[in-house]
C-alpha cells in the first residue's frame, strides 16, 4: 500500500468499505486515492475468490445428509455430521427442509366403496396345453381369427378354471406384421384386460368382449408374454413367440 | 400367489405387470403386496439387470415426478420436473450397490430412500446455483440461475478440491478469531456483523472482526504457495 494517509484509519477499513459500512471519511477518501482504489480492488478480488473456492467447503453432501437422516450412516460419520450442524445454518436449513419433505404424506385418492371391496388377486402361471385336438383339429377357434390366414396355432393354455387359445395371423391392414387373436373361457372373462408385454415393457393392450375374444395388432416378430387381468384372476401366459 | 419362490419365478414383465397393478392399490389405500416391487428392486440392483432398471424407471416415474413438483425448493429452480426426475434415479443407482442392498430389506425403504434422492437432486442444484452466484459476484438472493450442469463424478471432484484448499487455509491460521473469521466469511458466506452476533465471546467489537479479517487476508496474500493457487482458483 503506498498511500499513507490510509493508514490513520483503522485496520479492516478497506473491507468496511467492500461491506459498505465504513466511515464516511474513508469512503471518500478511496473513492479519491488511485492507491487506495487499486488495494480495494485487490482486496476484493480476493475475498471473491476464497469465497469462491471456500463456500461451503467443509458440508456434507445432500446424500450424506440424507442417509444421515435416514439414519443409514455408521456412528462415528453420523457423529461428525451432528457436531457440523452446530456450526452450519446452511446445512442446518436442509435438514429441515428434509425432514419436512420426508413428513409430507403421499398424495394418495380416497378409495371407493367398490375399490374397498376389491378381491383379492388370484395369479396363475398359464401352462401349455395343446396346439391341437385328438384329432388332429384346431379344438377351439378365436373368433377374430376365422377372419385372417393363420400362420400359428391356435395353441391352447390352462390357468386354474380358465383357458386360453391363442393365434398368431397376419395382420390384414400391415401384410409384415402379426395379429394375436385370442379367446379366453372361464367363469367370468368380460372387461378383463389383455396385456402384451416384451422386455419388461407393456407393448399393446385391449379387453377382453363379452364372449371371451380379444385381439392385438400391428405386432412384430418377436417373443412376449401375455397377461390377462381382471375380474379377480392374473394369468401370464409368460412366453408367447410371435413368427 | 403369496410363496415368495413364486414371485422370484415370474418373468420380468410379470413382475412389471405385478408391481404396476400393486402400485395402483397402495395409491387408493387399499390393501396392497409391496414384494413384487421390491423384487423388481433387486434384480435392478442386485442382478444389474437393465431392463428392471427401465421398468423401475417407468413404474415410479409418476411418483418421483410428484415428489419434485411438491418440494419447496423446486419453485426457485429454473429446471423442468424431468431434470430432477432423472437426476434422483441416478443418485439412487450410484448409491445402492448391490452389497447395501441387504440393508434395505422392505420396498417403503428403498421408496423413502429414492425420495431423500429426490430432495438431493434439488439441493444439489441450489448448491450450485449458489456458487455460480459467487463466481459471477452476483447478490445471493438473486432468483436461481442454471448452473454449469454437474455429474456425480464432477461434483465429488469439485467438492475434493475445495476441501484439500480448505485444509491449507486452515494450516496458515493461528487461533480461534482468525479461524471463526475465515470460517465464517469464506465457507459460512457470513458478514462480520452476522459472525459478532453469533460469537460475541471472541471479538470486543465489529471492528476487531474487520481488523481480524484483513490482516488474516493480509498474510494470505503475502503466502507465496498459497498465492499461485488463489491465483488458479480465480
Amino acid at each position: 500500500m503506498a498511500c499513507d494517509i490510509i493508514t490513520h484509519f483503522p485496520d479492516g477499513a478497506l473491507l468496511m468499505v467492500i461491506d459498505g459500512v465504513a466511515d464516511p471519511a474513508v469512503s471518500q477518501h478511496v473513492a479519491q486515492c488511485a492507491d487506495c482504489t487499486a488495494d480495494l480492488k485487490l482486496l476484493r478480488e480476493t475475498t471473491t475468490t476464497l469465497l469462491a473456492s471456500l463456500y461451503r467447503a467443509t458440508c456434507p453432501t445432500s446424500l450424506q445428509l440424507g442417509e444421515y437422516s435416514l439414519g443409514l450412516l455408521p456412528t462415528q460419520e453420523s457423529t461428525l455430521i451432528e457436531s457440523h450442524l452446530a456450526s452450519c445454518p446452511h446445512c442446518s436449513a436442509e435438514l429441515g427442509q428434509l425432514d419436512a419433505f420426508m413428513a409430507e404424506p403421499e398424495p394418495m385418492p380416497a378409495p371407493s366403496r367398490s375399490e374397498s371391496l376389491a378381491e383379492p388377486v388370484r395369479m396363475f402361471i398359464a401352462r401349455l396345453v395343446s396346439g391341437l385336438n385328438s384329432l388332429g383339429q384346431p379344438a377351439i377357434t378365436p373368433a377374430f381369427a376365422a377372419l385372417r390366414g393363420s400362420v400359428d396355432g391356435p395353441v391352447t393354455y390352462e390357468a386354474g378354471e380358465y383357458r386360453a387359445v391363442i393365434e398368431i395371423d397376419e395382420d390384414l391392414d400391415r401384410p409384415d406384421q402379426r395379429a394375436l387373436t385370442g379367446l379366453l373361457i372361464g367363469p367370468s372373462v368380460a372387461g378383463v384386460a389383455a396385456n402384451l408385454w416384451q422386455h419388461g415393457k407393456r407393448v399393446a393392450t385391449t379387453e377382453v368382449d363379452a364372449f371371451g375374444n380379444f385381439e392385438l395388432l400391428g405386432l412384430e416378430a418377436g417373443d412376449y408374454e401375455l397377461i390377462l387381468s381382471g375380474s379377480g384372476i392374473e394369468i401370464h401366459i409368460q412366453s408367447l413367440p410371435v413368427s | 400367489m403369496s410363496d415368495p419362490q413364486e414371485i422370484t419365478s415370474l418373468t420380468l414383465a410379470g413382475l412389471a405387470h405385478r408391481c404396476s397393478e400393486e402400485t395402483h392399490l397402495f395409491f387408493r389405500r387399499l390393501e396392497y403386496d409391496p414384494r413384487y416391487c421390491y423384487e423388481l428392486f433387486r434384480r435392478a440392483i442386485v442382478d444389474a439387470d437393465q431392463d428392471a432398471h427401465a421398468c423401475l424407471y417407468r413404474q415410479y416415474l409418476p411418483l418421483v415426478a410428484g415428489w419434485v413438483e411438491r418440494h419447496p425448493a423446486f419453485r426457485t429452480t429454473s429446471e423442468d420436473t424431468d431434470y430432477f426426475v432423472n437426476r434422483a434415479f441416478e443418485k439412487l443407482w450410484h448409491a445402492i450397490t448391490p452389497v447395501r442392498f441387504t440393508r434395505f430389506d422392505d420396498l417403503k425403504s428403498l421408496l423413502r430412500y429414492l425420495k431423500m434422492c429426490t430432495n438431493s437432486a434439488i439441493v444439489d442444484f441450489n448448491r450450485r446455483s449458489e456458487l455460480a452466484l459467487i463466481d459471477d459476484g452476483s447478490d445471493s438472493d438473486e432468483l436461481r440461475v442454471a448452473p454449469a450442469p454437474g455429474d456425480i463424478e464432477e461434483d465429488t471432484i469439485a467438492r475434493v478440491d475445495r476441501s484439500q484448499f480448505w485444509r491449507l487455509i486452515v494450516e496458515r491460521l493461528n487461533n480461534d478469531k482468525e479461524r471463526a473469521v475465515i470460517y465464517a466469511s469464506f465457507v459460512l458466506g457470513m458478514k462480520p456483523a452476522e459472525l459478532l452476533e453469533s460469537q460475541p465471546q471472541l471479538f470486543d467489537d465489529i471492528k476487531d472482526v474487520y481488523r481480524t479479517k484483513q490482516n488474516v487476508l493480509e498474510r494470505l496474500r503475502r503466502d507465496t504457495q498459497l498465492a499461485s493457487k488463489l491465483v488458479d482458483a480465480a
